[in-house]
């Protein structure tokens, strides 16, 4: 299953300094990174700039960023350090730290201490979702937007943010449209090729996006596959790479739905368009579906998690983490009673970034695929 | 043996048993003043701790952060409060880690929580999954010193069912974030009042905050007073002061063990103590303590004549005292202790240069010969940062040394590779460079 419409995300994947980045640099455009999905887009577009999440590159040696990092540390972090001291992210202009998790934190800092680029900000998002730290993050936005605009020389005005807002919008709404053919019996869209959409969605900018997606999806609404087969949805934390989840398609599983940071997470959830721009941005990136990261958040993790599973009619659960991502190391401990309850077939794989063993993986999966047709055959 | 007449879980007697024994033997060792003030303190926590659950107080769980001077505000004769890692630090000191704490970390890891998750919280999960903690009514959490920290909290919460609230920890320590913090703990009273209960007393608080700020005066004495040159008192006592800190800020309890520890040190200083006999070499212990084998500091003394005369447990300040003139400079003044004046916390949830500061200002306060990074497994701010460090040590012209192995399970680098570790790197680096080969 491959049509040209998915040309542009492949290309945007698959190096750091796609077509899209150099065009915009080209045009003199700043481009700015980030590593974390609470880190507003809309915001960094209003600003006329190119939000850009950073990723790393599959099979990169990490020697450089465990130098700093230790090898105590997930690989996903090692990879984008060594990438950032390697010169491979020379075209940021830019780069937003947060405090997504220690590793992030460190990276960043890492990062602005050996090889500062010229605009450098550390945005705390809070780990809670009451109010008083939702107006925190609303006023930690605006603090954002301040120093953009200092940076800038420009002034960002709400009307500005707001037509982000409604770009933004606009692109997440294509996104789930795109990801819901995956809830059809036969799905024209394979999880590896919805990953790499979701993922240019954070470094392509905006209306490229956007028209790139709306072509792909005209294309696959109207395609016929073959039928489908056992599904799943993944989850877990951080997962930039379509070939690692192309490599568990091909062990006979269709990846239906996901419930990660570069996947559904990332969008899933809209702006309100009726609210003030930052208080809006700031509800909607707190609120959205959540990350390991924030405390108390596993009920509504697992709820969310629960409803893509119903609605993409998914026949178990892959759950993949980094090793060291102390993050995600606990939800597994949370979901396998859940998942237990509920019939649901639940495969945990831990994983090393951009590496992975494929013999034993392959095994895993196979074995993963033949329980669930087994249950499936008794059941029938 | 039982504790207060009844059976109890083994974990707990067994650390009871030891601090009796223990005590025996301090008494006659009367000089021992740190030790003998520090089984009292915990002697009373696990009695304070069964009173609790046979007089049905209110439990409410808190993790290592949690400001202890604030949960004063409640009578302390309706609620316990607990902290999840206290059984993991007590049988640290007085217990059996190489048993219990093993037991609890392989008891999380089986029901699925990852294994590099720090053992803190992994042992935390295992105990209240072995049910030798008592159920709580509530929980109240603080999103610091780590990532571990914060998915023991989603794991409490999953497990436990109780109401919970949790403060969410800024990245530096600013008058705004400071305020943001103070708004938090108004939060946090005002959830528990509600769900337990209690009712909150600022009357208490304020005794409280009096009690906060003797003990951290005695202890900003003995912080300065560590700078004696040869060191005298054993650097195993730094790492207890936050394991003390920690559970008895606010509490008669922590302005004893302070007493006790500061006048051991006036004593030991007056005497003319030395704590390694011939030449010392000095070290800064920067992370986390050994008390996976708290006797390790005796044999690093002992046979390896290094002395540590500060490490980041035992580094306090006391330049965050509590105003007590109003709710709201409390609030916030505790807020900042938790923040400046937290061992962890002040040195690793914010800015990597808050993390070089201290190192820099511990080395240059204190005289070192060389640092020392624990790399406890599960510290990833701590390992994430270890390339500066180095970076740090050699601008310094101090040498640096490393090491994995987990402050609460023994089991993961054997005592004798320890031994070889740090003999090798004493007698091949840092004696040569002070005495000269």
């Amino acid at each position: 299953m491959t049509t040209s419409g998915m040309e542009p995300f492949r290309e945007t994947v698959t190096r750091p300094d796609s077509s899209y980045v150099q065009a915009v640099k080209e045009a003199g455009m700043k481009v700015v990174g980030f590593f974390c999905s609470y880190i507003p887009l809309e915001l960094l577009d209003a600003a006329g700039v190119l939000p850009y999440r950073i990723k790393g590159i599959s099979g990169r040696d990490t020697g450089p960023g465990t130098t700093y990092l230790s090898s105590r540390v997930c690989t996903f972090c090692r990879n984008a350090l060594t990438l950032a001291l390697e010169e491979d992210f020379s075209f940021l202009d830019g780069l937003l730290g947060t405090n997504t998790c220690d590793p992030v934190r460190r990276a960043s800092q890492n990062w602005t201490i050996k090889n500062p680029p010229s605009f450098n900000e550390f945005v705390h998002v809070p780990r809670v979702y009451r109010e008083e730290n939702i107006s925190w993050y609303t006023a930690e936005l605006g603090r954002l937007k301040s120093n953009l605009e200092t940076w800038l020389g420009i002034e960002i005005k709400d009307g500005e943010i707001r037509e982000a807002i409604e770009s933004r919008n606009r692109a997440r709404a294509i996104l789930r449209e795109l990801s819901r053919l995956r809830a059809r019996a036969e799905p024209p869209i394979s999880g590896s090729e919805m990953l790499a959409v979701s993922v240019s969605y954070q470094q392509m900018p905006v209306g490229d996006f956007i028209e790139a997606a709306d072509k792909l999806l005209s294309e696959r609404r109207e395609m016929k596959t073959d039928p489908g087969r056992v599904r799943v949805l993944l989850a877990g934390g951080m997962l930039d790479d379509p070939d690692y989840v192309k490599f568990i398609e091909d062990q006979g599983l269709d990846v239906v739905a996901d419930a990660m940071c570069f996947g559904l997470r990332s969008y899933a959830d809209d702006v309100d368009l009726d609210k003030p721009p930052l208080e809006a941005i700031s509800e909607r990136y707190m609120l959205h579906f959540p990350c390991a990261r924030m405390g108390e958040s596993f009920p509504l993790r697992w709820e969310r998690m629960l409803e893509a599973y119903n609605e993409y009619k998914a026949d178990g659960i892959i759950y993949q983490r980094l090793k060291f991502c102390q993050l995600w190391g606990v939800d597994s401990h949370n979901m396998a009673p859940l998942c237990e309850e509920l019939d649901m077939p639940l495969l945990y794989l831990e994983r090393e970034y951009g590496f992975f063993s494929t013999g034993q993986l392959k095994t895993r999966l196979q074995a993963f695929t033949e329980l669930i047709e087994d249950r499936k055959t008794l059941r029938t | 043996m039982a504790i207060l007449g009844k059976e109890r879980w083994q974990v707990w007697e067994e650390a009871y048993e030891s601090i009796l024994i223990l005590q025996d033997i301090f008494s006659e060792e009367s000089l021992d003043r740190t030790h003998g003030a520090l089984l009292v303190v915990y002697r009373d926590y696990i009695e304070e701790l069964f009173r609790a659950i046979d007089s049905n107080k209110t439990i409410i769980y808190g993790n290592f952060a949690v400001p202890g001077t604030l949960m004063r505000g409640f009578d302390t004769d309706e609620v316990f409060w607990l902290q999840l890692e206290a059984l993991s630090v007590i049988q640290g000191l007085v217990g059996e880690p190489a048993v219990w704490n093993a037991q609890y970390v392989d008891a999380a890891e089986a029901a699925g929580m990852a294994p590099d998750i720090c053992s803190v919280d992994r042992i935390a999960l295992g105990g209240y999954l072995e049910k030798v903690m008592p159920p709580p009514d509530a929980g109240f959490y603080l999103t610091t010193p780590c990532d571990s920290q914060t998915c023991l909290v989603n794991s409490m919460v999953f497990e436990t069912d109780a109401p919970t609230i949790v403060v969410d920890m800024p990245y530096g320590a600013t008058r705004e974030e400071v305020e943001y913090v103070g708004r938090q703990y108004r939060e946090v009273i005002e959830f528990l009042q509600k769900n337990t209960g209690l009712r909150y007393d600022f009357e208490r608080l304020r005794d409280a905050c009096d009690k906060y700020n003797r003990m951290m005066r005695l202890i900003a004495d003995w912080v300065t007073l560590r700078r004696t040159k040869p060191a005298c008192q054993p650097c195993e006592t730094l790492s207890l002061m936050a394991a003390v800190v920690t559970v008895f800020s606010g509490h008669d309890n922590g302005i004893d063990y302070a007493t006790e520890t500061l006048a051991e040190l006036k004593e030991m200083i007056a005497r003319g103590d030395r704590a390694v006999e011939g030449d010392e070499v000095r070290a800064i212990w920067y992370g986390d303590p050994m008390w996976s084998d708290i006797n390790f500091y005796n044999w690093l003394e002992g046979e390896c004549g290094v002395t540590v005369p500060m490490d980041m447990f035992g580094y306090f300040h006391a330049d965050s005292l509590i105003d007590t003139s109003s709710e709201v400079s409390m609030l916030e003044d505790i807020a900042f202790n938790a923040m400046r004046n937290f061992p962890m916390t002040r040195q690793l949830l914010g800015s990597m240069e808050d993390y070089l500061v201290d190192y820099r200002t511990l080395c240059q306060d204190y005289e070192a010969d060389f640092g020392i990074i624990p790399g406890h497994l599960g510290c990833t701010h701590g390992w994430g940062a270890i390339g500066m460090m180095r970076q740090e040590s050699d601008r310094l012209g101090i040498p640096l040394l490393v090491f994995e192995f987990d402050m609460l399970d023994p089991r993961i680098t054997p005592r004798d590779d320890l031994e070889v570790i740090f003999q090798n790197f004493v007698e091949d680096i840092v004696k040569p460079r002070k005495f000269g080969s």
